[in-house]
């Protein structure tokens, strides 16, 4: 059985000293499954990513990424696709392009040019003159040409009309390295539900209330994950 | 992986640096051949003439002043958006070390003011060259050349080959100041950011005053320590308690110490702020 991709022990984090956001937070993600981590506003999802991402130093805790712990090595298997806009606005298109390959060993060039083209997306456009949705878009593109152990996508569909939500879930199974783990953060489970694996219902506080394989609990509970959220987090503060 | 950081980071100064550049060369050569009319004798100057020239040389001084400003500003905005706004979020998601991402802004940093010293000189070179009343129906004159290969001439007669320390003591000196100033700045802006939420650029501006000041009273209270009460942070003041301590064959030694120690104390407190500002970006860092 293989190591699993991401081993969170024990995280702690808090913002102000009266309100810790991961208490004692354990959380294990094997490779190869698309895992969706719900929960509602506020529970530490963001917080968690920015964790394992590296954005956030945890206050106690590890996190162990392809069996090491966490350091600036492990951005080269992670790719992070985060809830905002976050490329350069000074590039153009083909200069991101050329960024992304120059950082990043695993990225394909030919893929995101593949992409790109789909969308009509003009490679000598300067990112500044395009729109919000085209630059989500570009940013989703760059995120998922690479073949990366573990794709953390945060709120990939907040925010998008559903034609680009379509887009956007489509992008994600059609180009994800099949032996990597995706983490994906949505509070819109209906639209992702179809492609996820596993799933983990987080509460505030940092806490797994449940999860597991989301067929069999689909199968024993005879409900949706989205029925099953809107219980689960009816009654939790 | 350093170099491709600085690759990046210096592209995104180009721009703006290239752009004040082809300004202040195109303005240059006008500003040179005004100054000649200003230096000449012709009869036909009238006050209208004198006065237009003396504006538009005014005009070129205040855009010297003012791109300097710019150039600096572009540094400093493109550390400040690249760490510290959602850029932040490709920045320190990448493959590298903060240590790198830092260093590679201090070399950015110190790069673009280095080429923009180097602009000024290009600059006076031009306008030296123009200025200058050519004689006997010459198109130029290389007259203020020669005057200031006579002062070099006329020093190095004095000083020998302590003109050479000196220089290069000199052109150090600089390179630590600016490597000073681009961490001070630095430091600033990263404690602001952790200490107001909202005011981040005021509060890094507030600090960045108060840290000065720290600064300087320190070495005005080392100074004073050292070589007495009457000395003070001034190099015609440092000179002179050279002279009062040291005996005449030991001067030159003196003065190129005390260029040395002026270096190692300005790269120490360079190191320091750099060492706390990696230290936030390690442990504080929190993009929201």
């Amino acid at each position: 059985m293989s190591t699993p991709i991401l081993v969170c022990t024990n995280l702690h984090k808090s913002y102000r000293k009266d309100v810790p956001v991961l208490k004692g937070f354990h959380w294990e993600v094997p490779r190869g499954r698309i895992v969706g981590l719900l929960g509602p506003n506020g529970c530490g999802k963001s917080t968690l990513i920015k964790i394992i991402s590296g954005l956030l130093a945890p206050d106690d805790g590890t996190v162990a990424i392809d069996g090491e712990l966490r350091s600036e090595r492990s951005n080269a298997v992670i790719s992070y696709l985060p809830e905002r806009t976050y490329i350069n606005a000074w590039m153009k298109v083909e200069e991101l392009i050329r960024y992304f390959a120059d950082f990043y060993a695993d990225f394909d060039e030919n893929v995101a040019r593949k992409m790109l083209s789909e969308l009509n997306i003009d490679v000598s456009a300067k990112l500044k003159t395009l729109s919000k949705g085209t630059k989500e878009k570009v940013q989703l593109v760059m995120v998922m040409a690479r073949k990366a152990k573990l794709y953390l996508l945060d709120e990939p569909i907040a925010g998008v009309d559903p034609a680009a939500r379509d887009y956007i879930i489509s992008t994600i199974i059609g180009n994800y390295n099949p032996e990597a783990a995706v983490i994906i953060t949505t509070h819109l489970i209906h639209d992702v539900e179809p492609m996820l694996d596993e799933f983990a219902f987080m509460a505030p506080g940092g806490k797994i209330l449940l999860s597991g394989v989301a067929d069999d609990v689909r199968a024993e509970q005879g409900k949706s994950l989205d029925e099953l959220f809107r219980e689960v987090f009816k009654y939790v503060p | 992986m350093f170099r491709k950081l600085l690759r990046y980071d210096l592209k995104a100064v180009r721009g703006l640096w290239l752009g004040q550049a082809a300004i202040i060369l195109a303005m240059s050569i006008p500003a040179g051949l005004v100054m000649r009319f200003l230096n000449s004798e012709y009869d036909s100057r009238s006050a209208a003439y004198v006065g237009l020239a003396t504006f538009f040389v005014s005009v070129y001084v205040l855009w010297l002043v003012g791109s300097y400003i710019m150039v600096q500003y572009g540094i400093y905005h493109h550390f400040y958006k690249n760490f510290y706004t959602d850029e932040g979020y490709l920045t320190f998601t990448l493959p590298v070390s903060r240590k790198q991402l830092l260093f590679s802004k201090v070399a950015n940093a110190i790069t673009w003011s280095a080429a923009q010293v180097l602009l000024y000189l290009l600059a006076a070179m031009i306008v030296l060259l123009l200025s200058a009343v050519p004689k006997d129906g010459a198109l130029l004159s290389f007259a203020n050349f020669g005057e200031i290969g006579q002062l070099f001439a006329d020093l190095w007669k004095d000083i020998g080959a302590w003109l050479i320390v000196y220089l290069l003591e000199g052109l150090c000196l600089l390179i630590c100041l600016g490597l000073y100033s681009s961490m001070l700045i630095y430091m600033c802006i990263t404690v602001g950011t952790l200490l107001a939420k909202k005011a981040k650029v005021l509060a890094g501006v507030c600090l960045y005053f108060l840290i000065d000041t720290v600064v300087s009273g320190v070495t005005e209270v080392n100074i004073y320590a050292v070589l007495g009460p009457n000395t003070t942070f001034s190099v015609p003041s440092l000179i002179f308690a050279i002279e009062e301590r040291l005996p005449s064959a030991l001067l030159h030694g003196g003065y190129a110490l005390v260029g040395l120690i002026a270096c190692l104390a300005v790269v120490s407190i360079a190191y320091i702020m750099f060492c706390v500002t990696l230290d936030i970006l390690e442990r504080k860092l929190n993009l929201s």
